[in-house]
């Protein structure tokens, strides 16, 4: 394909083929906040499905080895994202575009207390509750299997602890992720945060997996 | 605005795509926006760039390397729409494309009619950015 | 409403971008596109009070506009006194009723348009403070190429044309144009200008012109007894090199032959920079003794208050077979993208500074 110039059409079509470059003309020229955080957003679901195509390459790693993962990705997508390990050691992801700020925190699965921790840290970030912060994300790396069922406990955990105004709703585009919003104490202003698993369960059902289980086990 | 070096540059490209094929194909493009009279490039097409890399590296390297260089990370790139229109080219401003995204209609600005379907005849094209105007 | 009759003559006649700057320039609003823009005037011109100052402003920038906006321009020379004697004549001189008069300054409408004939006829004479002018409106046949969406066809139509990659239909329809000659008070010469809007082929447009000089020449000798006062129109082809080679405004196209055998057409793309100063066109430049122009666009940026500027722009549209003939002669230029008289007042300056 000889590429002298490329219309919008063309790259969209290109789509397929090189995830992401269809939504470049919009992630460029966007000049509000909530449509930054929806090509983000499209933006972080695609890495997401790659990374969970390959689980088995993923099962040792460290909260911030996934962390870094997802940064590096959105790097190449050409966002200003940094990994900021100054708050207690732990994994989190700042994505940022001129005044635009979003903050995603990271915790790999083991319970809904460690979760909720993730999640506190998460809205102690946001103090000064600013017009364009509005937005965060927790990555939810889960090694077990059935994620649904996990999510629905989480989401059960959230709500009895009581948050003002708390309210969740479903994504539309992936069913598993799900949005959850409250009254953030300190600014008062409503905080909206994106709750987004992924998916590392790995359990090979042919006879090599089952020989390398066995001998993990 | 934070003052970055061109070896900063550099290094932050080797940094985000390590041994891949776009980490000489945005070092490539560096060189010539840098090396060029650059106050007066207004005009890169994907074309002009494919000349700048040679043909060793496939569209796809290029057009994810393009991409990379228009945003925020490494901005060497303003990315800008043009209508493109029986060979007569018309800027479009980026607040008039999100207007014709929402609404989907594009206001030409010359004919002052308002077009449908136009995402075949709105194209990308890029000229330096404020970082690299200010380093030479 | 009358900005709605205003705005739609417009329309016709001018490109969006000009348009913006007229009503700003009024202090009126914007939308997106005609269609919206004379929808939200039309509900203003309904509902506020303090709008008609300005949409007389507008009505006043259209009666202008008629003047200046695009034309193609010859001057011809004549003795101070024969021009004072065809103003005094021109004064007094009524303009005898025509079909045009039915929505004049507005052009008629379509299907009036066609029980018209072909005939160009004075419509009005316009007395102002630096000229007396010569209004004359004529239908020419114009010929539109625009490219068909076929999204817009139906099914079956649509699927016979699934093989073609473009589709172009062409429109053959009746435009009414307005030819001015303009008698300046203040310089010794005469201004032909015809309406060139819509991009007016090059026989229709010299149509315009013998149309125009006979008319006026013929009106001269019997009103005015001034006989034929239209004969030789000056020669603009100096203005290419001087204008070049000058510092004025920005030159937007050249054409061009070098003594190697080379012809040369460049244009600016808008925004960029000039080409005198472009790396590519000034390195060749560089490179040899000198090059032979044709064929120059120049375009100004006047800022005329804060934040609204209009960019007029003087052609000179020559043809590279000039440059064999024994004197290079060219008798016209055009003047386009003015968004009021001052801005072709400004252009016609720079023609006569540059011609000395």
């Amino acid at each position: 394909m000889d590429i002298e110039n490329l219309s919008l059409r063309e790259l969209q079509n290109l789509e397929q083929y090189i995830p992401g470059l269809g939504r470049f003309p919009s992630r460029f020229a966007v000049t509000n906040y909530n449509k930054f955080i929806e090509i983000l957003y499209d933006d972080i679901d695609d890495i997401i499905y790659q990374i969970q195509e390959n689980p088995e390459l993923r099962q040792n790693d460290s909260e911030d080895r996934l962390t870094i993962d997802i940064r590096d990705q959105l790097r190449r997508l050409g966002y200003d994202a940094s990994h900021d390990t100054k708050f207690g050691g732990h994994a989190d992801l700042l994505v940022k575009k001129g005044n635009f700020t979003w903050i995603g925190e990271a915790k790999i699965h083991s319970s809904y207390s460690y979760l909720w921790e993730g999640f506190l840290q998460l809205t102690t970030r946001y103090s000064t509750g600013d017009f364009n912060q509005r937005d965060g994300g927790i990555f939810i790396y889960i090694r077990q299997k059935n994620v649904s069922a996990i999510i629905e406990k989480w989401k059960n955990h959230l709500l009895s602890k009581e948050l003002s105004d708390f309210n969740s709703e479903a994504c539309e585009n992936r069913e598993l992720s799900f949005f959850s919003t409250h009254k953030h104490e300190a600014s008062g202003q409503d905080f909206r945060i994106k709750h987004i698993p992924v998916i590392l369960y790995f359990q090979p059902q042919d006879k090599s997996g089952r020989g390398k289980s066995n001998k993990k086990a | 605005m934070i003052v970055i070096s061109k070896q900063q540059i550099v290094e932050q490209i080797h940094q985000d795509w390590l041994q891949q094929p776009q980490s000489q194909i945005c070092i490539a493009i560096f060189d010539y926006l840098i090396c060029s009279n650059f106050q007066n490039l207004s005009h890169i097409t994907y074309g002009s760039l494919r000349k700048v890399v040679g043909k060793s590296y496939d569209n796809r390297d290029l057009l994810t390397a393009v991409q990379y260089l228009c945003g925020d990370r490494t901005h060497l790139l303003e990315a800008k729409f043009e209508l493109i229109d029986n060979d007569n080219y018309f800027e479009i401003s980026d607040d008039e494309m999100t207007e014709a995204r929402e609404t989907g209609q594009l206001l030409h600005p010359e004919t002052g009619k308002l077009i449908r379907n136009f995402e075949d005849k709105v194209f990308i094209y890029f000229q330096p950015s404020s970082v690299v105007k200010n380093l030479a | 409403m009358l900005t709605a009759q205003i705005l739609e003559a417009f329309s016709q006649r001018i490109s969006w971008s000009t348009m913006r700057v007229i009503l700003k320039i009024c202090d009126l609003p914007v939308r997106r596109g005609w269609e919206q823009t004379i929808q939200k005037l039309t509900d203003e011109e309904s509902v506020r009070d303090d709008i008609s100052d300005k949409i007389e402003q507008l009505k006043k920038c259209y009666d202008n506009h008629l003047l200046v906006n695009d034309k193609a321009l010859k001057i011809y020379q004549l003795e101070r006194k024969n021009i004072d004697k065809l103003i005094a004549a021109f004064k007094k001189y009524k303009p005898e009723n025509t079909a045009f008069h039915q929505t004049y300054p507005f052009p008629l409408s379509d299907d009036n348009l066609k029980e018209v004939d072909f005939s160009q006829k004075l419509v009005e004479i316009r007395d102002t403070k630096d000229s007396l002018v010569a209004i004359f409106c004529t239908k020419r046949l114009f010929i539109e190429r625009s490219q068909i969406d076929t999204e817009e066809l139906n099914e079956d139509t649509r699927k016979d044309l699934a093989g073609y990659d473009k589709i172009i239909g062409v429109k053959e329809h009746y435009r009414q144009f307005f030819d001015v000659v303009v008698l300046s008070k203040q310089r010794n010469n005469i201004e032909v200008r015809v309406d060139i809007t819509g991009s007016l082929s090059s026989e229709d447009k010299s149509k315009a012109f013998f149309q125009t000089i006979q008319q006026f020449n013929n009106l001269s000798e019997n009103i005015a007894i001034v006989k034929t006062p239209l004969q030789e129109s000056i020669n603009f082809f100096p203005l290419i090199d001087n204008l070049y080679e000058s510092d004025e405004g920005k030159v937007v196209e050249l054409a061009f032959i070098t003594d190697e055998g080379s012809t040369k057409s460049e244009k600016m793309r808008k925004g960029s920079v000039d080409l005198r100063t472009e790396t590519y066109h000034y390195a060749g430049k560089q490179a040899v003794e000198h090059i032979t122009s044709y064929r120059l666009a120049i375009s100004w940026n006047i800022k005329i208050c804060q934040r609204i500027n209009s960019q007029p722009e003087l052609l000179l549209p020559g043809r590279a077979q000039i440059l064999s003939n024994q004197t290079q002669y060219l008798d016209e230029v055009y003047i386009l993208n003015c968004s009021s008289l001052d801005d072709y007042e400004f252009v016609v300056e720079k023609i006569f500074d540059y011609l000395e």
